[in-house]
């Protein structure tokens, strides 16, 4: 669906309201610097963006743009919208509040709202940075253009839930407490198999609890057996029980945490150990959060506030937790190693701390222990869990490691009654995790199951996405090559084409061929200029892939960074490509603007040129010199002297460009400006130098001189003259003498343009700058009249 | 372009061969997260802990909570 007209209201650079008449032509529009063009831009990213205009989305705009989108000047009352109606006449109107938040309404939403603004709307700073930006930036930025964006959240979708199975599961810390389970399991049990290990705990059962039913299960007899035991110890005398607590003292492991934690912390401090921990302490919530964003958003940069997109940080925040991974487990290593210490030293401070142990403290505090048990009593063990330095490392080893060594050796002397209660205790609670472990373990094989499910798909649904990708990549390509030839013709840039580079997931480069040798970026030879020249034919090839739905299409002064002869060759382009399409182009460039203006099918394309801006609030305004020979045909039969008058601006216009062009020298005239010239000092000026410099090639191949143009430039000058301004001034021409001077005029211009390039014949430069001429050099001009 | 179905359906079946025998309910949720059942925007954290939870809890149907191997 075509655009019929864009309309502006304290909008920008707007004031009162102002619009871009379209009216389903393409449109090219000229403007100098700052006269408003990009407002009628930014009106179609703000609508078709949701709100958003990138490059003011930054610190001093406002979350809402609050700052930046309304007329600076706008008066108390003023009403800030944009309406962008189509050629059904259904629009979209936009109200902008005060406080920037936005209301779209009106009947063409639903199809406004299906343009992709990326594939709708061109600016040249887009162009460049698409062109420097990584390959990561690269395929974000063209992604939804692929159409493979809803395969692409499915993947991502897949993977959170598989990172949520995983914490939700408690993967690791069951993993590390299993482990844990086992290393206990073989030290009290060695080889012993899980059927040999029940009938052990049958065995005690039958031993210490004959007056229970042994059909129960293995966990509740081993209930059983921790009462009977607890009862048994109970009855045992106080000697007796202090045994059976110093040796449950005895048995805890309090270094080996120490030199896990020790070990890890070695390794940290090779990476930096703060800045890593800083550094994941920001990445992990960070990747969280990303996971609430939606695709295609843009965040500000926590650092700077600078607008990013979301699968921008996510790329680098991803990258970022990968390269950190070993550093990650090391983490994780150090963590279970101060939670284990922790809890050896709270059992530790539990167990002599117990009644049935004070006589032996007691005494034991007297000599060389005394130290110990004070650092033990005065110790708060929990912040152990998170922090735990060198220092704490070296006070427990010196204060606590002898308390346990003292304990093992106090036990030895327990009788033989008293020590068989204890290890069969040990036993049952080595028995009881073995059991718990082996349920936790199933509990971890389907959440591992379940994790390798979700991965194993998401991976799939990455391939595909690749092998996707690379269909529509090539025939994007292929559009790419054949928009590149027509810009650059038997030029030494060749097979430029987009890839999805090998080493890399998430990412689109560009690949060309650079006088014969394969060149992997554009950003390691090309200049400027053909940067940004490949940059317009992606944006070009990607915006034909909308070609079945008759978008319109937005470039806006893309032209800037080439040169005449490239810009030339994009109307070969939009001519070959766009013929079917809207297309709106908008340029600062005069010259160019000129050369549309000549070139391209006036029923077609439509030509208007914007004021100077002034002040914000006369805005944005359209220059009245845009008529077009068939606008002035159009009012010849009930205004022919605004027709005649018509014919007459164009001609003012149209010879003031030419002669820049053609540096046809003009007597300057004094008492007055230089661009208050009018055709008739043109076309004196082009009767006069044309003898000599207007030239066409013959059917012989030779050079003569183009009287026909000459003779041409002469009627058109005596009729302006007379007609012209008879048009303007006195308001009494006849329809027919209107259409003559219509016609007359016409042809004059039309000399310029050769009738076998269609080129004008300030084309190219030939003979060192002596001439200019059209393409196939069909017609000329001499610069040099001497 | 959206997902279509036939692959949905083949990338499914491929994943279950390559897979340890997995209760059905888990394969119908897989499915449709597969299918974009969620349209082309990311999940909500609170929807995501609770889709896991309620796949966690489809792995594990039947089993007793005191059995098991040691």
């Amino acid at each position: 669906m075509r655009i019929k007209s864009i309309e502006l209201s304290w909008f920008r650079g707007a004031a009162d309201p102002v619009s871009m008449e379209l009216n389903s032509k393409s449109l090219v529009v000229y403007g100098a610097n700052a006269s408003g063009k990009s407002s009628f831009v930014d009106a179609m990213e703000y609508t078709l963006n949701g709100g958003r205009i990138r490059h003011l989305a930054h610190e001093y705009s406002g979350k809402h743009l609050q700052k930046a989108v309304p007329n600076t000047h706008k008066p108390h009352g003023g009403k800030t919208e944009l309406v962008i109606k189509l050629m059904n006449d259904s629009e979209v109107k936009t109200e902008i509040e005060e406080d920037g938040s936005a209301e779209s309404s009106g009947s063409a939403l639903t199809e406004v709202g299906t343009w992709d603004y990326r594939r709708t709307v061109l600016r040249q700073d887009e162009i460049v940075a698409f062109i420097q930006d990584t390959k990561g930036g690269k395929y974000s930025a063209l992604l939804p253009l692929l159409g493979l964006h809803q395969m692409e959240v499915a993947a991502e979708n897949l993977r959170q839930v598989a990172k949520n199975v995983e914490s939700l599961s408690h993967l690791e810390q069951v993993k590390g407490a299993l482990s844990q389970a086992k290393i206990k399991r073989n030290a009290t049990f060695g080889t012993l198999t899980d059927d040999e290990i029940l009938e052990k705990i049958e065995e005690l059962h039958t031993k210490y609890c004959a007056d229970k039913a042994a059909t129960k299960d293995a966990l509740s007899r081993c209930a059983d057996l921790t009462a009977a035991l607890e009862m048994r110890t109970e009855q045992l005398s106080a000697e007796h029980r202090r045994y059976i607590t110093l040796r449950d003292v005895a048995a805890l492991d309090i270094k080996g945490p120490i030199d896990t934690i020790r070990t890890a912390s070695i390794e940290l401090a090779g990476a930096l150990d703060p800045l890593i921990a800083q550094k994941l302490a920001l990445l992990q919530p960070t990747e969280t959060l990303i996971g609430k964003l939606t695709a295609g958003e843009e965040v500000p940069c926590p650092a700077c506030g600078q607008s990013v997109r979301v699968e921008e940080l996510e790329a680098h925040v991803k990258a970022e937790l990968e390269r950190l991974k070993d550093i990650r487990a090391t983490f994780g290593e150090r963590n279970a190693g101060m939670g284990n210490l922790c809890d050896a030293v709270r059992a530790l401070k539990i167990g002599l701390g117990k009644l049935e142990v004070k006589s032996w403290r007691d005494e034991s505090a007297k000599g060389s222990l005394g130290s110990s048990f004070a650092y033990l009593d005065g110790l708060n063990v929990e912040p152990l869990r998170t922090t735990c330095s060198e220092q704490d490392l070296q006070d427990i080893s010196s204060k606590l490691l002898p308390l346990v060594a003292a304990t093992t050796a106090a036990s030895t002397c327990a009788s033989p009654d008293a020590k068989q209660l204890s290890d069969d205790k040990g036993l049952i609670e080595t028995a009881k995790t073995a059991i718990t472990s082996g349920q936790q373990a199933v509990v971890v094989t389907r959440a591992e199951t379940l994790v390798f499910l979700l991965n194993t798909l998401e991976q799939m649904t990455r391939e595909e996405i690749r092998l996707r990708s690379n269909t529509v990549i090539a025939e994007i390509s292929e559009d790419i090559r054949q928009m590149w030839a027509i810009l650059h013709p038997k030029e030494a840039i060749e097979h430029v084409h987009l890839y999805l580079p090998e080493d890399a997931d998430k990412a689109i480069d560009i690949g060309l061929k650079f006088h014969g040798k394969e060149l992997d970026s554009p950003r390691l030879t090309l200049s400027e200029g053909y940067r940004n020249s490949l940059g317009l034919c992606i944006f070009l090839a990607m915006a034909k892939r909308e070609a079945k739905n008759d978008r319109p299409v937005f470039l806006d002064d893309v032209v800037v960074s080439l040169d005449r002869n490239h810009r030339g060759m994009i109307v070969d382009l939009l001519k070959k490509e766009f013929i079917a399409r809207q297309v709106v182009i908008l340029t600062h460039d005069r010259e160019w603007y000129t050369e549309l203006h000549q070139l391209l099918d006036d029923k077609i394309w439509a030509f208007k040129v914007l004021l100077p801006y002034e002040t914000p609030k006369i805005g944005i305004r359209w220059s009245h010199k845009t008529t077009t020979f068939d606008d002035a045909r159009a009012h010849v039969k009930t205004r022919p002297d605004s027709a005649a008058n018509d014919a007459r601006k164009i001609m003012d216009v149209q010879l003031a460009l030419i002669a820049e062009n053609l540096q046809i020298k003009l007597p300057y005239l004094r008492f007055d400006r230089n661009d208050r010239r009018v055709a008739h000092d043109f076309l004196e000026r082009l009767v006069a130098d044309g003898e000599k410099c207007f030239q066409n090639k013959t059917a012989q191949n030779e050079y003569a001189s183009r009287r026909d143009a000459i003779e041409a430039f002469r009627a058109a000058d005596e009729l302006l003259v007379s007609w012209g301004n008879r048009g303007s001034h006195s308001f009494d021409v006849e329809p027919a003498e209107a259409n003559k001077l219509i016609d007359v005029c016409e042809a004059a211009l039309a000399h310029f343009k050769c009738g076998t390039c269609g080129k004008l014949v300030w084309f190219a430069e030939a003979e060192k700058s002596k001439w200019v001429q059209c393409q196939c050099g069909g017609i000329r001009w001499r610069y040099d009249k001497a | 372009m959206t997902i279509d179905v036939d692959w949905v359906t083949s990338a499914i079946t491929k994943a279950r061969g390559r897979s340890a025998p997995t209760p059905e309910a888990v394969w119908v949720q897989i499915e449709s997260l597969l299918r974009g059942r969620f349209g082309d925007r990311p999940i909500p954290a609170k929807e995501l802990a609770s889709i896991a939870l309620q796949l966690i809890d489809d792995m594990a149907p039947t089993l007793p909570p005191t059995e098991g191997p040691l």
